[in-house]
């Protein structure tokens, strides 16, 4: 992989993190991280519309006209969307039951319309392609993590495996202040992690 | 003018390929959609026909069941304020009992919750054997969501005759919260305050829909029998 | 009484915002000034009204016709051309509104509280009536919420933090204790 392919796979998960760092899509990353399982399904579900519509976004750059690129977009991410939702109620039907209200939300999803915006619009597909993969996984892994913690103390659990269950459990976390602390806190810590990294930087 | 005309058409064209593509998964995904669907009907059947690990009723004869009724519309046959059962009613005869499975609907929290119970009929008894909840909305994700649990479903069941003749209630409305879950059955109290803190309106919606299943039973389908 | 009961409980107990996680990020990103939250939360309530309006006709004529599966796409293409068109005709008949609230118009198109409630509207199978006092209610939630945290944030301009928690992680920690303090309304309607 050349130099630039790994630079716009790689971005996503920490340099430019569409949760923690850029705090876009908040709704459904605060809304299903109730446990590490959902929060990795909506992840997947959101990456996957994220490279399809990366992908055709790219591909038609050139024909669509400046002034009704939004709409034209919103109907791609739209399309995507909606097919997404059939194939997981066909096929993972528990997990579409869980999310339910959020996988058509994930049309709104701001990390989407931007990276059409920001992205797709001005580069190649393959660029394109590597940029959404990477900015979803970044979204994956950050739901994933926001979901372990909420799940791990507020059930005792992680990935429905029992890790100390019943004994230390504080619901709190798995209802909404919970996902709101948490992800505060998480925000803090990488925040705090990119700050000593600029400091050892300067130092060097 | 020329102008609006064109990106109209764009527009519309674009439109148009998207609502063609869709329609088109739309139909792929039809029937796996429908089975996926009568797949958690039918395991939440299958789940409240089973007695100490083992099936009460022959798995084809369920199966039968099911696909027979799938082609009915849903029809609301029982309602009580807060309730109503609906259609299909499997029945399932044995020399000594029948065993009824209903379904009914309770409102939750700004949505249907839907309840799959089986009730032993015997010897003028009707007694609540199990539950499985196969839907319920999911607009605050977290709080309603435990009934999703099997812990906290299997606080509404059994429950003896004498318990459902009481009225089934959680434990919050009865005033009970202190009762053993097991003690709490017998009197038609759901005790729930323990495993879901906070939530009270999908509990209550469920233990509504197990009243008004066995009020449909003791009023229209009992009582016709005798 | 039910309309009422839809009303308090989409704007207190069950707040979109810290309820339901609707509408977030322009939660996060326009209440640093209480002004800026009042234009935002008014724009915000009358494209809810009215695209639940017209989202509401627009489900019956797609169940109608057995093309529920539209639903997503149709609901955010209507939702994106009212905006537009409120735009332009504010632009044009009321400068002085546009002024004020124009430029909070592009941002509501992607602020998922407008195609949630419109969903949910649906998914609840709700009346015309119940519809639209579902989205007033999730509007003038919207906007209480966003009241109350811009103040908060105003006063927590004075104070001195860590620097680590400095922007989004104390907002994100005010948000869970005023999410706190909302589940207190929860005991008070039952539907």
């Amino acid at each position: 992989m050349s130099n630039r392919s790994w630079k716009e796979f790689s971005k996503g998960f920490i340099v430019e993190n569409p949760t923690f760092v850029q705090a876009l899509g908040m709704c459904p990353t605060l809304a299903t991280t109730t446990s590490a399982k959902n929060g990795f399904g909506m992840g997947l579900a959101a990456t996957a519309v994220l490279v399809m519509s990366n992908i055709v976004i790219s591909l038609l750059r050139k024909t669509v006209p400046e002034k009704i690129r939004i709409p034209i977009f919103i109907t791609i991410i739209a399309s995507f969307v909606t097919i997404v939702d059939l194939l997981m109620h066909a096929y993972v039907y528990d997990l579409w039951k869980t999310l339910g209200l959020f996988i058509p939300l994930i049309v709104v999803n701001c990390i989407i319309m931007g990276r059409a915006e920001a992205f797709a619009s001005k580069n190649n597909v393959w660029y394109s392609f590597l940029d959404g993969l990477g900015m979803g996984l970044g979204f994956t892994a950050s739901l994933t993590l926001l979901g372990a913690v909420r799940e791990l103390l507020g059930s005792g659990t992680l990935f429905d495996i029992t890790i100390w269950g019943k004994a230390f459990n504080v619901f709190i976390m798995i209802l909404p202040p919970g996902a709101y602390l948490t992800l505060g806190l998480l925000a803090a810590f990488f925040a705090f992690i990119g700050m000593k990294r600029k400091e050892r930087g300067n130092n060097k | 003018m020329k102008e609006i005309i064109k990106t109209g058409l764009i527009l519309m064209i674009f439109t148009l390929v998207a609502g063609l593509a869709l329609g088109l998964i739309y139909k792929i995904t039809e029937k796996p959609i429908q089975d996926a669907e009568l797949q958690n009907v039918l395991n939440a059947v299958e789940f409240v026909l089973t007695d100490n690990g083992n099936l009460m009723v022959d798995k084809d004869l369920i199966s039968k069941k099911i696909n027979e009724s799938v082609s009915e519309t849903e029809k609301e046959i029982f309602k009580t304020d807060k309730a109503a059962v609906l259609t299909p009613v499997l029945k399932f005869d044995f020399n000594d009992k029948t065993i009824y499975v209903l379904k009914a609907y309770g409102i939750g929290y700004g949505g249907k919750v839907i309840t799959i119970a089986s009730f032993i009929v015997q010897n003028g008894r009707i007694d609540l054997h199990a539950i499985k909840v196969i839907e319920y909305s999911q607009e605050t994700p977290g709080l309603g969501a435990k009934i999703a649990e099997e812990n906290s479903q299997e606080r509404f069941y059994p429950i003896p005759y004498e318990g459902l003749e009481n009225g089934v209630k959680v434990d919050k409305d009865a005033g009970k919260s202190n009762l053993d879950p097991e003690e709490a059955k017998k009197i038609g109290v759901v005790k729930i305050s323990d495993v879901m803190t906070g939530a009270t309106i999908t509990p209550r919606a469920v233990a509504n829909s197990i009243q008004a299943m066995f009020e449909y039973l003791k009023t229209e389908v009992v009582s016709n029998v005798e | 009484m039910k309309i009422f009961l839809i009303l308090l409980s989409a704007m207190l107990a069950n707040n979109y915002v810290f309820n339901r996680f609707l509408g977030i990020c322009p939660f996060l990103g326009v209440s640093k000034k209480t002004d800026t939250a009042v234009g935002m939360g008014f724009a915000v309530t009358f494209v809810l009204v009215m695209s639940s309006m017209i989202s509401w006709l627009i489900d019956q004529l797609l169940v109608s016709m057995g093309l529920e599966f539209l639903r997503t796409i149709a609901f955010i293409l209507v939702i994106a051309s009212f905006v537009q068109f409120v735009e332009l005709f504010l632009k044009k008949n009321n400068p002085n509104l546009y002024e004020s609230l124009g430029i909070f118009l592009p941002l509501i198109t992607t602020n998922c509280i407008i195609l949630g409630v419109a969903i949910i509207n649906s998914m609840s199978n709700y009346n015309l009536l119940e519809a639209i006092f579902n989205a007033l209610g999730a509007g003038l939630g919207f906007l209480l919420a966003l009241i109350i945290f811009s103040a908060i944030r105003e006063k927590l301009e004075l104070y001195e933090l860590p620097k680590p928690f400095e922007g989004l992680p104390i907002a994100l920690i005010i948000a869970s204790l005023l999410s706190l303090a909302f589940m207190g309304f929860q005991g008070m309607i039952k539907l």
